[in-house]
């Protein structure tokens, strides 16, 4: 068992690594003076060469790579080049409405879709069934940023049923987790609706039909377990990579997360900012997939005994 | 173009230059005041403007913040020495008067008694010396220091000679003395930067870097609240006199979203200003239909701004390097057509300089949109078959791009677009021998000739990289007027240079003057003071609310 926590704690810190690796060589293959961006355009040579030498902009490039991994190693993320912010800083600040719209739009997906899953594949085939795929299909085919700008225009803006952007109390997170949420449920109805049926189809549901017990006893209580063990894998990796998503939604309604910050310092070419949301996202799916892992073991006694 | 042929007609000769020369020839020595508000209605005291912004200002430290947005908050916070006007005309701020001495090197400054900063403390002269000396010091890397650089003993000071700069002297608490390498007629406007916003050195000793977050000034207002990223908020400064511009309790800044998202907001009625954040003013998509509606038509304030935007053309790189190909490209374009696509937001441009600026010059002879022209030059330049170019440009939704593209087809040009992201693009035309042509644009820093016509176009600003010489273009001619007129002390013959180096700048061709943009603000029927700033835009300070 320790043997195994120890090979997962190196691999992932290999993962990490090797991200930081990526995005740190990539960063530095984009065209474009970072010092020129920190010191504005209208900066003189001379300015443009201090701040070289104040962020050894003119090192070789796999020295300044492990000055980062000292630094790193130090729990230093570094400043912004463009507002001097501290990242950890930055992070630490916007981790709360990113958590926070994540979460909403978590507990929203699921919970739509494991009724809508469930039900559809207890009355597979039926009207019911056809249209809740066809707003599935819909839903999956929904750019982001679209989604998200419709609903604050009609929703907020025209009807004035929710505020329309800016962060003020939890409220103001409502349509935008729904937004969020959106864009998933239909995957995930479709996922839990195709692992019901195979469940339903199995002998140990035949068997409880045959002890006469309820069909929604058998679905909700005995079914659906077994049907969402794969769906707790997909669902672990989908929050860790939530980001993605979280990028539009946090900047078409104005949110202060870390969507929101790394999508300014891409646009600003900021590289420690970006270091920073990248390596965040990161380490968001190394310990998802760990969670997952924990998760697994709870679910399925099977899965426990053979870790 | 009505509103381009009024300015040029009215507003350059009447009142920017008038006020231009007054400054020149007696504003040596001044002691003027501000001219009073032309408003009517009595301001009321009280309320919170609020604002949005796209992004954080970059810093609220007048050593690094140097952007047009943060300059406007930079205001809220801190004064200098001298200040703009109503116009372009530079008045008293901390300063009540100066004069020049005989050999024009040397300004000495008698300060405002009572000035004190948020702190509590008196603003005294050596304020000034610590608070230039800080934006010459090479570990902050203030993007204004190069302005600075002219102060007598600055270069020694940056290569750690001496411990502090000559030129600048307190000899006594409430008298400050400026001594200049040389002679320069636009130092004035230097001391609008933020690099000469004065701060108490106790306060940047006590908050390091993070001063920036902390600001200690004497302006107008104090910084109460900055969550970054999220919300900035501004409350009137209990110890600053100038009541006439603390109309407002408070200003809240929101941080986020997009222009969109602001207007909508605006629409609401839960923002007071629609955009604050930079030109237009006006989402894009939306401006017709704002300037359309009888709601919202009459809160449009509208002010041609100090910048214009260009087609460079590398005159180091093939085929740029002849003339003839710069004059046929010069020929091809379309300029009216680009001032439909930006719906009006623009006027054309024909010359250098903006038309706000002293010595814009209205007998400019440039080039017409000749297509027929342009394809005779491109053959008797040995191009009748055609060429191909590589036009590089931002990745924006702009519509400029395409069209200068379309237009040069028409003649033969093939131009590849290599969309980019706007440091890339800064990158890359600053770069000596890269980007073949680009667009790219300038707006003033302040309004001088100089600021574009020496920046932009004297060869012997040519360097390897960082280079803002973006055509590398290099007349000698051209460098010794732009020197000559650098030092004119008579001001109606500098300009008179000036527009003899634009003359011979425009005929050269090593860009395409496309046009220049106008700035809006869309303001709620209870905001009163918006009228934009030519040189500043937003003066928040000097906002106020009826509701």
């Amino acid at each position: 068992m320790l043997h195994r926590l120890l090979r997962r704690l190196g691999l992932s810190v290999v993962t990490l690594l090797g991200t930081a690796f990526l995005t740190f060589m990539l960063l530095n293959a984009v065209p474009g003076d970072v010092a020129r961006v920190i010191a504005g355009a209208k900066a003189s040579p001379e300015v443009i060469k201090e701040i070289h030498a104040k962020y050894h902009l003119d090192d070789p490039l796999w020295q300044r790579f492990f000055l980062y991994l000292n630094q790193l190693a130090h729990g230093d993320l570094g400043h912004s080049y463009v507002t001097d912010q501290s990242v950890a800083e930055a992070l630490i600040t916007r981790l709360p409405t990113t958590a926070a719209l994540s979460a909403l739009a978590v507990v929203m997906w699921i919970a739509l879709a494991v009724p809508l899953g469930a039900l559809t594949a207890r009355f597979r085939d039926s009207w019911f069934d056809r249209s809740t795929l066809v707003v599935a299909t819909i839903t999956l085919s929904l750019p982001a940023f679209w989604l998200a700008r419709m609903l604050q225009y009609w929703l907020g803006y025209q009807l004035g049923w929710f505020p329309i952007g800016f962060f003020r109390s939890l409220g103001d997170l409502l349509l935008p987790a729904a937004a969020l949420a959106i864009l998933f449920v239909g995957y995930y109805a479709r996922l839990i609706h195709t692992n019901m049926v195979d469940v339903l189809e199995s002998p140990y549901i035949q068997a409880a039909r045959a002890k006469g017990l309820s069909e929604t006893r058998i679905l909700f209580k005995h079914a659906l377990r077994n049907a969402m063990i794969p769906v707790i894998t997909i669902l672990g990796m989908d929050v860790a990579g939530l980001l993605g998503g979280v990028l539009f939604i946090e900047n078409v309604f104005a949110l202060p997360g870390i969507g929101t910050l790394a999508v300014q310092s891409v646009f600003n070419l900021d590289p420690p900012v970006i270091m920073g949301t990248v390596l965040f996202s990161a380490t968001m799916v190394v310990g998802a997939n760990w969670v997952v892992d924990l998760l697994y073991g709870l679910i399925d006694p099977r899965i426990k005994s053979a870790v | 173009m009505k509103v381009l042929s009024f300015l040029r007609t009215l507003v350059f000769p009447g009142t920017i230059l008038g006020l231009w020369l007054l400054l020149l020839t007696t504003g040596q020595s001044a002691t003027a005041s501000s001219p009073a508000a032309t408003s009517t209605v009595q301001p009321r005291r009280g309320g919170t403007l609020r604002l949005a912004l796209p992004a954080d200002v970059s810093s609220l430290d007048p050593a690094r913040g140097f952007d047009t947005i943060s300059f406007q908050f930079l205001l809220l916070l801190y004064q200098g020495l001298v200040e703009y006007g109503d116009g372009a005309e530079l008045v008293p701020a901390l300063a009540t008067d100066w004069h020049l001495s005989t050999d024009r090197r040397t300004y000495t400054f008698h300060l405002r008694p009572g000035a004190r900063f948020s702190n509590g403390r008196a603003v005294v002269a050596a304020d000034f010396v610590y608070s230039m000396e800080r934006t010459l010091d090479p570990k902050i890397a203030a993007p204004t220091e190069s302005y600075f650089e002219e102060i007598a003993g600055a270069p020694e000071f940056r290569a750690g000679k001496t411990p502090h700069v000559r030129g600048l002297r307190a000899p006594a608490p409430e008298t400050l003395e400026i001594e200049l390498a040389a002679p320069d007629p636009t130092f004035l406007f230097i001391l609008t930067l933020p690099g000469a916003l004065v701060v108490p050195q106790e306060a940047v000793a006590q908050f390091g870097a993070n001063f920036t977050a902390h600001p200690v000034g004497s302006g107008p207002y104090i910084l109460t609240e900055w969550q970054r990223g999220t919300v900035m908020r501004f409350a009137r400064n209990p110890l600053s006199p100038q009541t006439n511009r603390q109309h407002l309790d408070a200003i809240e800044v929101r941080v986020g979203g997009d222009r969109t998202l602001h207007l909508m907001m605006f629409e609401q009625g839960e923002l007071d200003i629609a955009e604050v954040d930079d030109f237009p003013g006006i989402p894009i998509p939306d401006f017709l239909r704002i300037e359309q509606s009888p709601r919202w038509h009459l809160l449009i304030e509208r002010i041609p701004t100090g910048s214009a935007n260009y087609l460079s053309m590398n005159t180091e790189m093939p085929p740029f390097d002849n003339l003839k190909v710069r004059q046929a490209v010069n020929y091809a374009i379309n300029k009216e057509k680009l001032i439909r696509l930006l719906h009006g937001m623009a006027a054309t441009a024909a010359g250098i300089l903006p038309v706000t600026m002293p010595g814009f010059n209205t007998n400019l002879q440039s080039y017409p949109y000749d297509p027929a022209k342009a394809r005779q030059l491109l053959a008797e330049s040995g191009f009748a078959g055609g060429l191909t170019v590589e036009l590089w440009c931002e990745v924006d939704p702009s519509p400029i791009p395409a069209s200068l593209q379309y237009d040069l087809k028409q003649v033969g040009i093939n131009a590849q677009l290599n969309p980019v992201t706007f440091p890339t693009l800064l990158h890359s035309q600053e770069q000596r021998k890269t980007a073949q042509c680009c667009t790219s644009a300038w707006s003033q820093d302040y309004p001088d000739p100089s600021d574009f016509l020496d920046v932009m176009f004297n060869g012997n600003r040519i360097t390897e990289s960082g280079c803002q010489n973006t055509s590398f273009y290099n007349n000698p001619q051209v460098n010794q007027l732009l020197a000559a007129a650098a030092t004119c002390p008579d001001p109606s013959q500098r300009l008179h240079l000036y527009q003899q180096a634009e003359q011979i700048i425009v005929t050269d061709a090593p860009c395409v003057p496309l046009y220049q943009p106008y700035s809006y603000a869309l303001h709620q029927p209870w905001v009163h003071g918006v009228a934009l700033h030519p040189v500043v835009y937003f003066r928040f300070e000097r906002m106020w609310l009826d509701r």
